[in-house]
């Protein structure tokens, strides 16, 4: 039975890190699946989904990769999750929310989305703008199904000040 | 004339749309003068701005995509367009973009491939303007500022990025 693991792994930032997981996945025969891994203030964090062989089990691969955090002074956390799943609600809208940085703009809006049941498949949010007058940005890839947001994202443009716009996903062979 | 600052989000003028302008006259060919100035002084490889970067809400944009080395000799070269509209479209493509309104910030811009523009030139005459590629995508973008439409309202997917992170 091949399990499927997710992998976080986090520390301060340096070249190789990257490099000495997937190593140490390699060398088990693991395969590495998909792969969120970015850069936060000055650690590096790394989500990534692997397979393992079926004579391989979720405490061998905690195993292999323990010595790899300890030379590169990381936290490793290693979960098995299951293969099902995930898939019945694909991703059918974007939402972009931006507008003056403030507090509570992360947790007004996603907390309006989870009351309507609303899945977040993937989010990215940024800080910038001039100094002095910081910008929040906020890219959500959203599985709404049949919820009918617009009553929702009206009332967070007037609550928080921000914009909001709301694309389809539509799948577009580009 | 010296340039103007570039006003910058969360400036409520850059989510508003703008006036078409009547008679093109002495005041908005000093207008396109204006935004040449400000581009000039902007960050090298400044290619296009829309007047309501400068405060100024009318319908008058310049590109000038051969600012940038990368894409010189290519498409028009220097336009002025007053009130310009994309009368036709086709294809589609996805390009990174940033703007001057929105500093040291990137994503990834879904655009038409290939426009029409209609327009009308310094001189109030009509032009009309088959554009491609990377100039197609300036002209959207600044068109787009005529709307009160920023990039962000045109995201093609999450990964958004910085040239620079800040510290909070």
């Amino acid at each position: 039975m091949n399990s499927v693991v997710v992998i976080t792994a986090v520390g301060q930032d340096r070249p190789g890190i990257v490099a000495a997981l997937a190593k140490a996945m390699f060398d088990l025969g693991g395969n590495l699946d998909d792969a969120t891994m970015t850069r936060l203030h000055s650690a590096f964090a790394t989500m990534v989904s692997a397979s393992l062989p079926s004579d391989v089990s979720v405490d061998d691969c905690r195993a292999a990769l323990t010595p790899v955090a300890r030379e590169m002074g990381l936290t490793v956390t290693v979960q098995e999750v299951s293969g099902e799943g995930g898939e019945e609600t694909p991703p059918d809208h974007l939402l972009t929310v931006y507008g003056a940085d403030k507090a509570g703009i992360v947790y007004e809006v996603t907390a309006r989305l989870a009351q309507r049941g609303v899945n977040i498949t993937d989010m990215d949010t940024r800080l910038t703008g001039a100094p002095g007058s910081p910008i929040y940005v906020m890219v959500l890839e959203v599985a709404c199904g049949d919820a009918d947001l617009a009553a929702e994202i009206e009332s967070l443009r007037k609550n928080l000040g921000v914009d909001i716009t709301v694309q389809s996903l539509d799948a577009e062979a580009l | 004339m010296p340039a103007f600052p570039v006003i910058l989000y969360p400036d409520p003028r850059l989510k508003m749309a703008c006036e078409s302008v009547g008679v093109v006259d002495d005041a908005v060919r000093q207008l396109i003068q204006d935004l040449l100035d400000t581009m000039d002084a902007g960050p090298p490889r400044t290619v296009g701005i829309a007047a309501p970067q400068i405060g100024a809400m009318t319908r008058v944009a310049i590109v000038d995509i051969g600012r940038n080395p990368k894409h010189e000799g290519l498409g028009h070269g220097y336009l002025a367009l007053v009130n310009p509209t994309i009368v036709a479209h086709t294809g589609e493509q996805i390009g990174r973009e940033g703007c001057l309104s929105l500093p040291d910030y990137t994503a990834n811009i879904r655009r038409w491939e290939r426009i029409t523009v209609e327009a009308l030139d310094p001189n109030g005459a009509p032009v009309r303007i088959e554009s491609e590629g990377f100039e197609a995508v300036v002209l959207q973008h600044e068109i787009d500022h005529l709307d009160g439409i920023l990039f962000l309202d045109r995201v093609a997917n999450v990964k958004t990025d910085l040239f620079q992170r800040r510290k909070k």
